[in-house]
């Protein structure tokens, strides 16, 4: 389960952060009961300040997405009505977006799926 | 005409500084076994020969004794010219041992790599420690204090100075992992058992040292055990936190493998016989009270730490270099 975040673009990184985390909730990649890394090590493995990390856990605790059992940690609830289906809406826009810029670049299909390829061996 | 970016020259100029460091390095260990010890050993025992001869010309009735004195210096200095060896080597980043080992450990280059800097960096601290242990037991001692002791604590001090480094924060995007990492993920039970069970020793030693009369020595012994103990888990917990961006499933293996023998080679074991060694000395100050059983106490806990020392020397890894078809730890 990945996140990632780009403090250049005009969403504060906590709200990147949250969007993220409630996505996977929905799409059932995080899976209820699972343990969220600190607050301290997210923060240090994005090298972002801890207040932003706490911040976007505050969010997602008060839309009942995770929550934080004093020092055992930050654990995922129970996802509320969604499906598998969610999982191809989700997708359905960022793929538009590559479709988009890659016709822009004047990229073929076969270099798409090239760089996907690439892109996807890398995490 | 392409201007080459600044710092381009003296950039090559360090790499093929390093190049030629790293060659003669290689050269010297190819020779660092029978031979080299030998010949540099024939070497120091006629010079010393030959200033006893300028210096004592005439008094050659010193018999064996004196014979033994250069035998020794000969074997000393043949100690210190190989240790000096593998420094410079070490510094020239040589150290095939480790490159051996994560070949032995991991499969893809790019985990060799990570993994082979990692044990270079570490084994490359202890060593340094380990040496300033034993100066500081030569010179700061004079010989009289442990040798155990002053080894074994540089030993530890350079392996939590090792583990001390951190990754640069990266900057525009940035990629994590939402996998919660810990300490206890990556420290074998019986390790943790062990430092807390060493931990219990040395409260007994500064509790003991309040309460017995003539003992209030052990007070500080007990502090500097328990002190080793606190601070070699206060670093593995940053070897736990330490960052770490999204990696490839290999990688992150390989990662994970690194912060593994980190928590526990290089720092559950260190710390735990360090403070073993110091809690022996603790008990010997409740000799006069409770006499040999004192002392049986102080030596069995002294010989264990050697024992584990001796099990830990060099990350305890290099049995792996002597098993022809090591099975890797990460596929």
């Amino acid at each position: 389960m990945l996140l990632l975040v780009d403090p250049d673009i005009p969403l504060p990184v906590y709200e990147q952060l949250r969007e993220q985390i409630v996505r996977m909730v929905a799409a059932g990649t995080l899976t209820p009961g699972h343990r969220l890394p600190t607050i301290r090590q997210l923060a240090a493995d994005l090298g972002l300040a801890k207040g932003t990390v706490a911040k976007a856990y505050e969010l997602l605790e008060s839309d009942s997405v995770i929550a934080t059992r004093g020092r055992k940690g930050s654990f995922v609830l129970e996802a509320k009505g969604h499906s598998a289906a969610d999982r191809g809406l989700g997708l359905a826009q960022p793929i538009d977006m590559l479709v988009v810029t890659a016709k822009q670049l004047g990229a073929s299909v076969d270099e798409v799926v090239a760089a996907l390829e690439s892109a996807w061996e890398k995490f | 005409m392409e201007i080459p970016p600044a710092g381009h020259q003296t950039y090559i100029h360090d790499r093929d500084m390093e190049t030629k460091m790293a060659a003669v390095a290689r050269w010297l260990l190819r020779w660092r076994g029978a031979p080299l010890m030998a010949s540099v050993f024939a070497v120091i025992a006629s010079g010393t020969l030959i200033a006893r001869g300028t210096t004592t010309a005439g008094a050659d009735d010193q018999g064996s004794v004196g014979w033994l004195s250069i035998v020794a210096v000969g074997v000393i200095g043949t100690l210190i010219v190989l240790v000096l060896l593998r420094l410079l080597a070490m510094l020239a980043g040589v150290d095939p041992d480790a490159k051996s080992i994560a070949q032995r450990l991991t499969t893809g280059p790019d985990q060799q790599r990570l993994l082979a800097r990692w044990l270079q960096r570490t084994r490359w601290a202890r060593n340094v420690g380990g040496i300033a242990g034993l100066v500081w037991w030569a010179f700061g001692t004079s010989g009289q204090g442990d040798v155990l002791l002053s080894g074994v604590g540089g030993i530890a001090l350079g392996s939590m100075v090792a583990q001390l480094h951190h990754i640069r924060p990266a900057t525009g995007p940035r990629t994590a992992s939402l996998e919660h990492r810990s300490v206890h993920d990556y420290i074998p039970a019986e390790w943790r058992r062990r430092m807390i069970a060493v931990a219990a020793l040395a409260s007994i030693l500064f509790a003991g040292g309040f309460l017995v009369a003539d003992a209030g020595e052990a007070v500080w012994w007990g502090i500097a055990a328990m002190a080793v103990l606190g601070v070699a888990y206060f670093v593995q917990w940053r070897v736990a936190a330490r960052r770490r961006p999204a990696l490839s499933t290999g990688l992150q293996q390989a990662d994970n493998l690194a912060r593994e023998l980190a928590i526990d080679r290089g720092l559950a074991q260190p710390a735990t016989y360090f403070a073993l060694a110091l809690f022996a000395h603790g008990a010997g100050s409740f000799e006069t009270s409770f006499g040999g059983a004192a002392t049986a106490v102080s030596v069995i806990a002294w010989l264990y730490a050697l024992y584990l020392w001796w099990n830990n020397r060099r990350l305890g890894l290099d049995h792996i270099l002597n098993v022809k078809h090591a099975q890797p730890a990460v596929a």
